[in-house]
């Protein structure tokens, strides 16, 4: 049935809810020509900053790569977060395990072991005041059953933050937090209608959860949030756009969470942008061609937020944008590389080396925060379970 | 309609909207698995006539001579890594061409929606059999006569499809039935093979799709946990033990030259993957058919 957006309701979710509940490397690629663009200007929370002298480019000789021992593999992901890499692990197929390494420290730590049968922590996220997760179980959930938790710290009890069931999607929901906010975009289905929708816990109101957004799915498919202090951004799909040959179109939103009141803003793109990644300097996100799933590789669009000058990052195939302090990475469809792409000096450099398993290697799950890149790699002429490793990037 | 049909999902319309119109039926529907359209223990190969072991064995003999070109042909290009013993390893004469084959080349299929968790195989084969007959709908339901060849639901009867999912070697039964695909050949047929090495993989691809114009189908194991990079970008979430089809529809890239890529359709929207069109590397597409009973493949 059809249900009207709920924008601006701020619903909180009910009590009920919440019972149940460097070495070797390649040389650095040309920058690109500006792009003309047509977007509009793009609220920055940084309205004039005085220009600074251009960094020279990142030397990929200069950058050490660090392996963790092999037995910690990652289940999924690799994410940099609050100068911590983490992954989910555990035993067999399952997920149950959250897991943590801080560079300078011994060995990793392993900051919560979920007792649901079957789980599967499909996304996890940290800043300096925890860290939240995405949980799914069938045993304990239901088919396509999910939570949406936070973790104040390592050893600590849970706090369950939101839960639905997203069996005909298929998907658990997407997460991001940062200091002060925890915010999901996922799917549920309710027999009054299934809906997507983005909710968001503030860490200092924890115990009150709300639903920033809601929508029915045949209006909307919201994934991929992603925050910079009132900014939350994330990547909607229109089902119902051009359904006669080429595929829905997906675009960029934002919210203005100092005015949950206000409807969300469009951002102007290409009409297949997906997955925002952003700071307060630059905005990226990934551009598909017309035709493409959301979901598929694409090519790396970056905005200068207070230049408003329009760049490709000059890789092909890309997905997953993740952006630091300074460098935005990316995952790129050879898995060949481990590239890192400055936006100041506009070089992009690759960092991998067959070095670090001293045979082929393909990497994947690139992430930033900071100046901390996490990553994994592994052997690209063999079947292997992939190794951890990570590095300090450039100021 | 089948049950669970029309599952709503990243990339689809119509399946969105048949669910919504639908409630009832897919609220009543229960815990959805997914997407787990092979049996396990698969591995029984297609079972062919003289005949038709003559076209494989020219297929064969085609895919050996790809990355060498005509140079291969005089000798100084891959050597053939397949049997070959009689008059149909001469291959056809017509190809690759002396300039070797397109370095790069995708169909142009069009993704269908699977009616329900084990119907990767019908919903792939579907997606084959429209292309050779020229279905050019964008419309991804699986179950409108007016936009397919035939329905989903018949192709899985040609195919035997049971809850168990589909076995290889019906896939391609279903594939030759009389009124699934326009063969490009006469002596045309699929089967369900071994993939061999990565580059033997590869080079059944290229000559499939460059050669013959054919889309192949390909099983995976779409992201078994700890895969590291190797999962489908269609399915960016752990889903231990599905077994899954997924249609192979072009390449960029021959034996030899860096990273290759395979384009590919999925149908697997609300089981644990997406529906539509969708690239990897070579290698990944590589290993997530080989972490599924080996690595199999029908051309």
């Amino acid at each position: 049935m059809p249900i009207a957006e709920l924008r601006g309701r701020v619903l909180r979710l009910g009590a009920a809810a919440l019972a149940l509940s460097a070495i070797a490397c390649a040389p650095s690629i040309s920058p690109p020509p500006i792009e003309p663009t047509d977007l509009p200007a793009t609220p920055s929370s940084h309205a004039s900053v005085p220009a600074t002298p251009r960094p020279t480019a990142i030397d990929p000789s200069s950058i050490e790569l660090h392996l963790l021992d092999a037995a910690y593999t990652p289940g999924g992901e690799t994410v940099s977060a609050a100068g911590q890499i983490l992954w989910a692990g555990g035993r067999d197929r399952w997920l149950p395990e959250i897991w943590r390494f801080v560079p300078g420290s011994p060995t990793p730590e392993r900051i919560y072991d979920s007792n649901v049968p079957e789980s599967i922590i499909s996304s996890v996220v940290a800043s300096a005041s925890g860290y939240a997760f995405v949980e799914q179980s069938e045993p304990a959930f239901g088919g396509g059953g999910w939570r949406v938790w936070y973790l104040p710290g390592s050893g600590a009890d849970p706090i369950q933050l939101d839960w639905g069931v997203a069996a005909e999607a298929g998907f658990p929901p997407t997460i991001a937090m940062d200091d002060e906010r925890v915010v999901w975009a996922g799917f549920d289905e309710p027999q009054t209608g299934f809906v997507t929708r983005i909710g968001m816990a503030e860490i200092a109101d924890i115990e009150h959860p709300r639903t920033l957004l809601e929508r029915p799915v045949d209006k909307s498919l919201i994934w991929y949030p992603a925050l910079e202090g009132d900014e939350l951004w994330y990547g909607t799909i229109d089902p119902a756009s051009d359904p006669a040959a080429q595929g829905p179109e997906y675009t960029l939103e934002k919210l203005d969470l100092s005015n949950p009141l206000a409807a969300p803003a469009p951002f102007p793109g290409t009409g297949h942008d997906f997955n925002p990644a952003v700071n307060d300097e630059f905005l990226v996100w990934k551009a598909n061609r017309r035709g493409d799933a959301a979901l598929n590789w694409g090519t790396l669009k970056i905005l200068d937020r207070r230049s408003q000058e329009l760049r490709t990052i000059p890789v092909g195939d890309a997905n997953r944008p993740s952006m630091g302090d300074r460098f935005v990475t990316f995952e790129e469809i050879t898995h060949s590389t481990l590239p890192v792409y400055d936006p100041v000096s506009l070089a992009l450099a690759n960092l991998a080396s067959d070095r670090i398993l001293g045979r082929p290697s393909m990497y994947g799950g690139e992430s930033i925060s900071g100046r901390l890149l996490a990553f994994f790699v592994q052997p690209a002429d063999a079947l292997a379970q992939p190794r951890i490793g990570w590095a300090i990037l450039p100021e | 309609m089948e049950r669970r049909s029309g599952r709503w999902a990243v990339g689809t319309v119509v399946a969105t909207l048949m669910v919504l119109v639908l409630p009832g039926i897919v609220l009543g529907a229960g815990p959805v698995p997914a997407a787990n359209g092979e049996p396990d223990n698969d591995t029984q190969l297609s079972v062919l006539t003289p005949a038709e072991a003559a076209f494989v064995a020219k297929k064969l003999a085609m895919a050996a001579l790809v990355g060498g070109g005509a140079s291969a042909r005089s000798g100084g290009g891959m050597t053939p890594s397949y049997a070959c013993e009689s008059d149909p390893c001469e291959g056809d004469p017509t190809w690759p061409p002396p300039g070797g084959p397109s370095p790069a080349k995708t169909l142009g299929t069009k993704a269908r929606q699977q009616n329900n968790y084990y119907y990767c195989g019908p919903a792939a084969g579907q997606v084959v059999i429209n292309w050779t007959r020229g279905i050019t709908s964008g419309s991804n339901a699986g179950e409108d006569p007016t936009t397919n060849w035939r329905r989903q639901s018949k192709i899985a009867t040609w195919m035997s499809t049971t809850t168990l999912g589909t076995g290889g070697a019906n896939l391609a039964v279903g594939l030759n039935n009389p009124n699934g695909v326009v063969k490009p050949s006469a002596d045309w047929i699929y089967t369900y093979a071994d993939n061999g090495t990565m580059t033997q993989l590869h080079t059944k691809v290229i000559t499939d799709i460059d050669g013959f114009g054919m889309p192949l189908v390909l099983a995976t194991a779409p992201h078994v946990a700890k895969a590291g990079v190797n999962y489908l970008s269609s399915w960016p979430n752990e889903y231990p033990g599905a077994h899954h089809w997924i249609v192979i529809r072009g390449y960029d890239g021959l034996p030899g030259t860096s990273s290759p890529i395979i384009r590919y359709q999925d149908s697997s929207a609300g089981f644990g993957g997406s529906t539509g069109p969708f690239s990897d590397s070579l290698a990944v597409i590589y290993q997530v058919s080989k972490s599924n009973q080996g690595g199999h493949v029908v051309w």
